[in-house]
């Protein structure tokens, strides 16, 4: 069933007891938490995604308010990932960021079947644009403006490419903004739903942006790699697209790899065969309107001798 | 000076600008230059000597053949070794 | 019964793990991967052809693990190569031990372990020399309190751990098995004399009795009783397979009094065959029964065991928590050190920035 299927009582104690478990993509993740602000996430960015009561979970995440003397008058949240807290204790309410974090974290440490690379990813026509996210790169306004445009939403966060089919996998999870690009977002595309602002986190302000529908929907279709872009938001600066050889973006990826070493051969035959099927670029920008249109007339790959 | 070298355990990937490198022992991962890449490849194809590697570059890419190259392709396989993606032949 | 039944069930009979539901192989993987044992369990079912059976969600976990375990090993075995080419020119013995000597000998119980250290053994003579070249290759010390190389030099078994500077890999170079402040003095030219030579060079694994005694050394004396069921599996492995050789129980038996370990080989033949059903023979089980400690400790051993081998957190037999953890803590360094020595470790433990003297009056 959906979670929008389940009246928003019920989801809280549901979420309370025994946990719901959810799925994004190839993961199912069982969450438990009596937090009123989680209840209220899973309400609003989750509606669209399935869920159970029961069955096999990828990951068993369970948040709390602990009781201790903070809860008077600085009540915290900690949060556990299969029974180890890999995070310190956090103001409560940023909650449903800690479960947007805990999420991420749980695909990262465990997860050695997909190469993992940092960036977001779009798809449109067949082909996906990869966004790899150096800080500062201004990728999730990038992706959440391109999503806001018709762009298929894959991950803002977590790209997984298939080292057997070199597909890339979908979660379709919500956007994270941070700061100034919040109030970017909420100009540039007001048809799409926002959340509450969080504030003082490790990263600033967050609030997140529903994933349409449509990219919930097709959560299990993977997309074939087309482009790998390297955004950079620069603040004046009118757009700029500069190619980039293999070999450099080969370079430039490799700080955003987060398994790659562990993936061994199949990790390098993954990653080479990516860099070999997509054009890459580096891509300047500051006018959200300008990326957009660069965007839309992107053709397809000019693919080099492979066979995906 | 070893007699010759050979190339370790690896895995590559050419591109125009330059040559991927995974190291199959050691899991390690380099971008060589392409001349880099290159003297990496005549090791792979079969051991050689540094004076057998420069006078087989000079005659691929039309360099000169000189004292000068002898030494650089010297410092270049020095340095391969230290990257671990070549070794010496033992004797 | 000792351990949770399906971790039992997994370890022991990995063909029956069909028939697990859902739920049951959700608190399977979750236990495993608290235990270490995930991509065991992969090798397992890999090796018996067993894979295909398991549904596909739970096997992407143990994929995962097994994906981890491959890639330690090739770390491992990297090290190897590297750690030979920076002794070679020594011409000194040297032994590899417990991780990377299963390794080098293809042994199954090499798969599915997650540790890079490297252990190696050398004669106490060529401590100097060894650690002179590795130094020069690259390693550095790590511990550099004064107090801590001194205790690791005089009173423990081993240097200071050495970590390359690039690779970042540990290498423990030891001069005897066990701490020279402990009970037990396994004589370490025994050990350099029965081991077995690599194609003719100097470096070298131990002989099969010693490579099990060394393992139930480390397990149930020297090491921490955290690691047990994992120290177990190992035991187990190296059992079964090294077992069915003629000669090795006699050969086992007669070696743990030799090297004066009978103790930690007792306790490696009770706890293999009581936990994972090891198939110890039952003549074998019945003499080394001398050499099982009296009454009292006996039965403790047996419930701090029964602690350390399960998840804790399966609900299973969770009683006696906290007080066995301490229990193990003051075990393990009563056990390293004598009792005037462990009251001025610990002191200094906890008073740390003291600067150490010398002089132990």
């Amino acid at each position: 069933m959906k979670v929008s299927q389940i009246e928003a009582g019920e989801l809280r104690r549901a979420l309370s007891k025994s946990g719901l478990r959810i799925r994004t993509g190839p993961f199912v993740s069982h969450v438990q938490s009596p937090i009123q602000d989680i209840a209220d996430g899973v309400q609003l960015f989750y509606k669209d995604f399935d869920c159970q009561s029961e069955g096999f979970a990828d990951f068993h995440l369970k948040l709390v308010r602990p009781r201790n003397l903070h809860r008077v008058w600085r009540p915290q949240v900690t949060c556990s990932l299969n029974d180890e807290s890999p995070f310190s204790p956090l103001p409560s309410d940023q909650a449903f960021a800690v479960l947007e974090s805990l999420l991420n974290w749980s695909i990262y440490t465990t997860t050695y079947n997909y190469l993992i690379i940092h960036g977001a990813t779009v798809e449109r026509n067949g082909f996906a644009a990869i966004l790899p996210a150096p800080p500062g790169s201004g990728k999730s306004t990038l992706c959440a403006a391109l999503v806001s445009r018709g762009w298929r939403l894959l991950t803002d966060e977590l790209t997984l490419v298939s080292p057997a089919s070199g597909l890339i996998s979908a979660l379709a999870r919500p956007i994270s903004l941070k700061n100034n690009s919040i109030d970017v977002l909420q100009d540039y595309a007001p048809h799409e739903v926002f959340g509450p602002r969080i504030y003082n986190t490790i990263k600033g302000t967050i609030a997140h942006m529903r994933p349409p529908t449509d990219s919930v929907t097709r959560m299990h279709e993977a997309a074939v790699p087309g482009w790998l872009i390297f955004p950079k938001y620069q603040v004046g600066a009118s757009t700029s697209v500069t190619p980039l050889p293999k070999g450099q973006a080969f370079m430039s990826l490799s700080s955003g790899l987060v398994n790659y070493p562990v993936l061994g051969v199949q990790g390098f035959e993954a990653l080479t065969r990516l860099i070999d099927g997509t054009d890459c670029f580096n891509f300047t920008y500051s006018s959200l309107d300008e990326a957009m249109a660069w965007f839309a007339e992107l053709q397809p790959p000019s693919r080099q001798a492979l066979a995906l | 000076m070893p007699e010759a070298w050979r190339a370790a355990n690896l895995l590559t990937k050419s591109w125009p600008d330059g040559v991927v490198v995974y190291n199959l022992d050691s899991g390690s991962t380099h971008l060589l230059n392409p001349i880099a890449g290159q003297v990496l490849k005549l090791l792979i194809d079969a051991p050689a000597d540094s004076k057998t590697i420069a006078c087989l570059l000079a005659g691929q890419i039309d360099l000169a053949s000189d004292a000068e190259l002898d030494y650089n392709i010297a410092s270049l396989l020095k340095h391969l070794d230290s990257l671990g993606l070549i070794e010496p032949v033992p004797a | 019964m000792i351990l949770d039944p399906i971790i039992e069930r997994a370890l022991t009979q990995p063909q029956t793990l069909a028939e697990l539901s859902e739920l049951q192989w959700d608190r399977l993987i979750q236990s495993l991967r608290r235990l270490g044992l995930l991509a065991r369990l992969q090798v397992l079912l890999a090796e018996g052809g067993l894979l295909d059976a398991i549904p596909a969600q739970p096997r992407l976990h143990l994929e995962s693990a097994r994906i981890v375990a491959d890639n330690e090993q090739r770390i491992m075995r990297w090290e190897v190569t590297r750690i030979q080419r920076a002794l070679e020119e020594l011409s000194k013995p040297v032994i590899f031990l417990k991780g990377a000597a299963y390794l080098i000998a293809g042994l199954t119980v090499a798969k599915g372990r997650i540790s890079t250290d490297v252990d190696i053994l050398v004669d106490k003579a060529d401590i100097a020399v060894v650690e002179a070249a590795l130094l020069k290759h690259g390693w550095e010390h790590t511990k550099v309190d004064e107090y801590d190389q001194f205790y690791y030099r005089v009173w423990s078994h081993e240097l200071p751990p050495l970590r390359h500077r690039e690779r970042r890999t540990t290498i423990d170079v030891h001069h005897t098995i066990l701490p020279l402040t402990g009970r037990c003095h396994p004589d370490p030219k025994k050990l350099l004399a029965g081991a077995i030579a690599l194609e003719g060079s100097d470096f070298k694994i131990l002989a099969p009795a010693d490579m099990v005694l060394h393992s139930a050394a480390h397990a149930f004396q020297d090491g921490d009783l955290v690691r047990g069921l994992r120290d177990l599996v190992d035991l187990d492995d190296l059992l079964r397979h090294l077992g069915v050789e003629a000669g090795f129980w006699d050969r086992l038996l007669q070696r743990g009094q030799e090297l004066e370990l009978t103790r930690p080989l007792y306790y490696a033949l009770r706890y293999t065959s009581m936990v994972l059903h090891t198939p110890v023979p039952e003549a074998v089980l019945e003499q080394a029964k001398n050499f099982a400690p009296p009454g009292l400790a006996g039965r403790m051993m047996d419930r701090l065991v029964i602690h350390a081998v399960n998840d804790r957190l399966s609900g299973w037999r969770r009683s006696i928590q906290t007080f066995s953890s301490w229990v193990l803590y003051m075990r393990q360094h009563w056990l390293r050190m004598p009792p005037f020595l462990l009251a001025r470790h610990l002191m200094h433990q906890m008073c740390r920035p003291h600067k150490f003297r010398t002089d132990l009056g």
